[in-house]
């Protein structure tokens, strides 16, 4: 009898033991069906509904008069899916070397991605713009290579080769560390994005929405009987019009094409970029082509002179002389100079203490215009050591010097623009009067990016601060609408007293007609007014500048400002100028299209080719 | 005949208990028929041909007498290590295991009958002597180990695993102390991890994480700790058996004794165990440590299971039935089939059934009054609770996918004639229950 209750108390015990087992299994089962069943749904529909991007055609790009830019080339992108991969290794090493035969594609940059994305049904994009016998080879075979599939895309093609590469920029896949920025703003993995200029700055409008394609599919990738797939269509990028000429585009990249420098054309009311050119320049089209890409795009990056560098936004130099009027202006708008009055500048040179600083030329005096007109450093040495900093500094930042010109393209670049507070910080000196001294000439430790002295120009031709524009209007792709027009901005609502403005503008002008710059009239019969400058640096030539408006002749409206940046060109007036007079010509139609680009190749010593065929 | 009163009317248990059956069996049936519903399979006709034939087997086997039964389980003993070791040699393979005849029409696994067998039998050897004498325990344990040899040798892990769960809860039945039961359990399971560890280090030469390194020395000593610690504990336990008479000393000597046999033995280990099944292991323990998707199987169980949610997806409408990716969906992993379709209702529905019928079975254990009945029902509802609970825990990522059916549920003609088989001998225990 006590056996027999030893025994229904073992029993009691295996029926704890049962009871603890189901409630174990009750517990678990609410946790996997219950409390995290979200995360197995989503890796359920991972499993079957596979995702196939479809790239709209990019929004196309058309200049002022209504040109194609660029052209959309329908191309074709070769993906992977790992998972589809055969399971056995061998057959799928043997897979993956005919896929990297094939397709030229490396064979351990394959196995890498196989490797890390065993369990990732993504597709990775693995070769880039197949060609026909690649798609047609691909078709045949495509029950071998299940675990490979296609995306079309738009390849960009820019019409304007090099010539307009830094305004465009280009187009590429987006790269991990993109895509971790973009992830939130609904950027797939796998798509193409602008690198840099207009494709980058307007990249939201230009790249529309992506599409998909759901394919539902069973564990060997084939279609699951009676599942439809599923398509979320995709919308077409917006076309963008600039106020961009492709034919001057074209012309004045002429002139820096084996040059360091930059070249800003824009009108001088509305501050519509009609040119803009940093050399020297690279050619986009050949990033588009897998099989050169790598190369060329290495070429670009290790040359020394810096080709992706934008130096009309990005490259900081001191104004020299371009400077000056700048100066003058803040005397006479804080009113502390009679402009007429004639000052001694005959000993040439200027001093403070020990402190001498020399003219290269000697003038027996100066007024303000004469000054101006001969570029006389002795003149502006003593008006800046009279005025002082603060009048130079707030006069400055009335015109936008010490801020971002806010054209509309990426990664522009802010100068320097020095005052007490900056020295003491950068370099631990106080501000000395000899720095207010070199500040007067533009030298010194003052440096700002061309498109800035443009937009100080831009003031003296028109009077208001304008900001630079390259885009101004947005158009629908499908209904060929506008969609949006861009108005003219303005930095500030600073307007200068007009009295003070039309004796820098006498200034300027007399600059050309017979002073530092008068080498224009030789080139060209269209009054301008302008100043010469030359940024010195610590070695070597110092980069030219030459910055401009005009003609004159005729009203506002029709008034360009140039602005030509040449680097190690010594004066302004050696390249600057005349490759701005040349232009003068050009927009007034005194030069053909091919003269200009025929002179620019003169003097560059280079070849004079046939004329281009322009589409 | 045991009955309990609910209401107005009274239940048999037996009864409840064939009805739960044929209820399981049926969703087992719809839920092949699920996985097919797509592509004209046929496998769930053959299910239902072979519930026919288990209903008739039950029922046939219900009219015999149960001490005839007992009589002839001798035989059917032999009967049966006869085609467990013809199977070796006329066996088909499958899966790696030889473990079936093949008849073309019916593919026959006489590893499943066998269970019967071996309950049966050892019910007989435990009745012929008293109940926890050593030569009892010691007969126990050969059978077992009979078994568990041939098996091995097809190889069928999970099969083992059954026979194994079932002698314990023999010698649990067998009032044997607890201590000793948890000697058998340490013994194996100590045995198993050492193992498991160092095919850890072998598999993952390259891939190992650096502070695993050190097993490498480690399993070179093992064997020298091993040997070591076995001449320890018998030099100590020979000088101090008669002055020091602590019980905890004596646990903890046997322990040392334990492990050190575990140790040495465990390199003979690969006798039944396949890479495979260490590999399984190791996908419980560290599920993302495969390379080469191993842990695909237990992945996509927890995807179907929770993808299910509340209600299911609808019979038929599972998207990881229908797309394929559920492996082995009509056998090892029908329930995580049915969580998908039938959500977590579902399987509250299919738990609630099981917990009745387990709970019929024990009510009748409990209401019986000669041991060996006990002891044979003990054995069956041990037999359904080891298949139920790996099963089960295997697909839930408790225990390591080892290949063990559902009752009644997994799609398998040998198994649910086993199954049947069982029903039958406790149908008729429960009408014999007036005889001696």
């Amino acid at each position: 009898m006590k056996q027999y209750n030893a025994l229904s108390y073992r029993l009691k015990l295996i029926s704890y033991l049962f009871y603890s087992v189901f409630f174990l299994i009750v517990i678990r089962f609410f946790f996997l069906q219950i409390f995290s069943w979200e995360k197995y749904r989503s890796l359920a529909e991972g499993n079957t509904r596979q995702k196939y991007l479809i790239i709209p055609p990019r929004g196309v790009i058309y200049d002022r008069n209504g040109k194609k830019m660029t052209i959309n080339k329908n191309s074709y992108s070769l993906n992977i899916i790992v998972p589809f991969l055969p399971k056995d290794s061998k057959i799928k090493i043997q897979k993956l070397k005919q896929v990297s035969e094939y397709f030229r594609v490396n064979l351990n940059f394959l196995k890498q991605i196989a490797k890390k994305n065993s369990k990732n049904y993504r597709q990775i994009p693995i070769q880039e713009m197949l060609n026909e016998k690649e798609l047609l080879f691909l078709s045949e075979h495509e029950d071998e290579f299940r675990f490979l599939n296609i995306t079309e895309y738009s390849g960009r093609y820019y019409l304007l080769d090099s010539a307009a590469a830094h305004v465009l920029g280009y187009v590429g896949l987006i790269n991990s560390r993109e895509y971790k920025k973009l992830k939130s703003k609904g950027y797939p993995a796998n798509t193409y994005i602008g690198k840099s200029g207009l494709e980058r700055y307007y990249d939201s409008i230009l790249r529309g929405k992506e599409g998909y394609i759901y394919r539902i599919v069973n564990a060997l990738g084939e279609p699951i009987k009676n599942l439809k797939d599923e398509i979320l269509r995709p919308i077409a990028g917006k076309n963008i019009i600039l106020s961009l000429d492709s034919n001057l585009q074209e012309v004045v990249y002429e002139a820096m094409r084996n040059r360091q420098g930059s070249i800003i054309v824009s009108k001088a009311d509305t501050g519509e970029i009609l040119a803009l050119v940093s050399g020297p320049s690279f050619n986009p089209n050949q990033f588009l082509n897998p099989e050169i890409r790598d190369l060329s795009f290495d070429k670009v990056v290790q040359d020394k002179r810096n080709p992706f560098l934008n130096r009309a936004i990005q490259g900081t130099y001191a104004p020299g002389s371009t400077f000056k009027p700048v100066v003058a202006l803040a005397a006479l708008e804080d009113n502390l100079v009679d402009p007429y009055k004639e000052e001694d500048t005959s000993k040439g040179y200027f001093q403070i203490n020990r402190q001498i600083w020399r003219n290269s030329s000697k003038h027996a005096s100066a007024n303000m215009i004469t000054a101006l007109r001969d570029s006389n450093n002795v003149y502006f040495y003593q008006l800046g050591y009279r005025i002082g900093l603060s009048s130079i500094v707030a006069r400055s930042k009335f015109l936008g010097i010490d801020q971002l010109s806010h054209i509309d393209l990426p990664s522009e670049n802010q100068g320097i623009f020095p005052n007490m507070d900056w020295k003491e910080q950068q370099l631990k000196k106080p501000w000395v009067d000899g720095d207010t001294v070199n500040l007067a000439i533009g030298q010194g430790f003052l440096s700002f990016t061309p498109i800035n002295l443009h937009r100080v120009y831009s003031f003296f031709a028109s009077g208001r601060l304008v900001n630079p524009r390259i885009v101004w209007k947005v158009q629908n792709p499908y209904s060929k609408n506008i969609e949006k027009v861009f108005t003219p901005q303005f930095q500030s609502d600073y307007v200068a007293n007009n009295e003070n403005l039309k004796i820098i503008r006498e200034g300027l002008k007399e600059c050309v007609e017979s002073g530092t710059a008068r080498y224009h009239n030789a080139i060209s019969p269209v009054p301008i007014a302008g100043k010469t400058g030359s940024a010195q640096r610590g070695g070597g030539l110092a980069h030219g500048w030459f910055a401009s408006y005009g003609p004159l002749n005729k009203p506002l409206k029709s008034q360009y400002v140039i602005t030509v940046l040449a680097e190690s060109t010594d004066w302004g007036s050696r390249y600057a100028l005349p490759v701005s007079s040349v232009l003068y010509n050009y927009l007034e139609g005194i030069f053909s299209k091919q003269q200009a680009i025929n002179y620019f190749r003169s003097i560059n010593h280079l070849p004079k080719n046939e004329e281009k065929d322009n589409q | 005949m045991k009955t309990f009163k609910l209401g107005y009317y009274t239940y048999s248990y037996s009864k409840i208990l064939f009805f739960c059956s044929i209820l399981l069996s049926l969703i087992g049936v719809l839920f092949i028929y699920s996985t097919e519903a797509a592509n004209q399979g046929y496998h769930y006709l053959v299910q239902l041909e072979h519930l026919a034939l288990g209903i008739f087997v039950a029922f046939i086997i219900s009219k015999f007498r149960f001490d005839l039964i007992m009589r002839f389980s001798p035989l059917l003993f032999l009967l049966g290590i006869i085609f467990l070791i013809g199977i070796l040699v006329f066996g088909t393979t499958v899966h790696g295991s030889k473990s079936w005849f093949d008849f073309g029409f019916f593919r026959y696994q006489p590893s499943e009958t066998m269970k019967i067998f071996y309950i049966l039998f050892s019910a007989y050897i435990a009745r012929s002597y008293s109940k926890s004498s050593i030569v009892n325990i010691g007969l126990l344990t050969l059978i077992l180990l009979l078994c568990v040899g041939l098996v091995g040798l097809q190889p069928d892990f999970g099969t083992i695993l059954v026979f194994i769960i079932i002698f314990l809860l023999f010698l649990f039945i067998l009032n044997i102390q607890f201590l000793y039961i948890f000697y058998a359990f340490f013994f194996f399971m100590n045995l198993l991890t050492l193992r498991i560890i160092v095919f850890y280090h072998t598999m993952s030469n390259n891939i190992i994480p650096s502070f695993f390194k050190f097993l490498n020395q480690y399993t070179i000593y093992l064997f020298f700790f091993g040997v070591l610690s076995l001449f320890f504990s018998f030099f100590v336990s020979f000088f101090v058996r008669d002055k020091m008479k602590i019980k905890y000393f004596k646990i903890l000597l046997v322990l040392l004794s334990l492990f050190a046999f575990s140790s040495i033995s465990f390199f003979y280990l690969d006798i039944f165990f396949k890479n495979y099944h260490y590999q399984r292991f190791l996908n419980v323990v560290i599920p993302n440590l495969d390379q080469e998707d191993k842990g695909y199987n237990l992945r996509q169980s927890y995807i179907s299971i929770g993808n299910g949610h509340l209600f299911g997806l609808g019979l038929t409408k599972g998207t990881q039935n229908r797309g394929n990716f559920l492996p082995s969906e009509k056998t090892d992993f029908i329930l995580a089939l049915i969580a998908e379709e039938w959500g977590f209702l579902g399987i509250i529905f299919i738990l609630l059934l099981f917990f009745i019928w387990f709970l019929c079975l024990f009510k009748m254990i409990e209401s019986t009054s000669v041991f060996l009945k006990t002891f044979i029902l003990v054995g069956f509802w041990g037999l359904f609770f080891a298949h139920f609970f790996f099963n089960i825990l295997s697909i839930v990522g408790f225990l390591p996918v080892i290949g063990i059916p559902l009752p009644f549920l997994s799609y398998g003609g040998s198994s649910l004639l086993t199954y049947f088989m069982a029903l039958g001998i406790i149908l008729s225990i429960e009408q014999s229950e007036n005889l001696p």
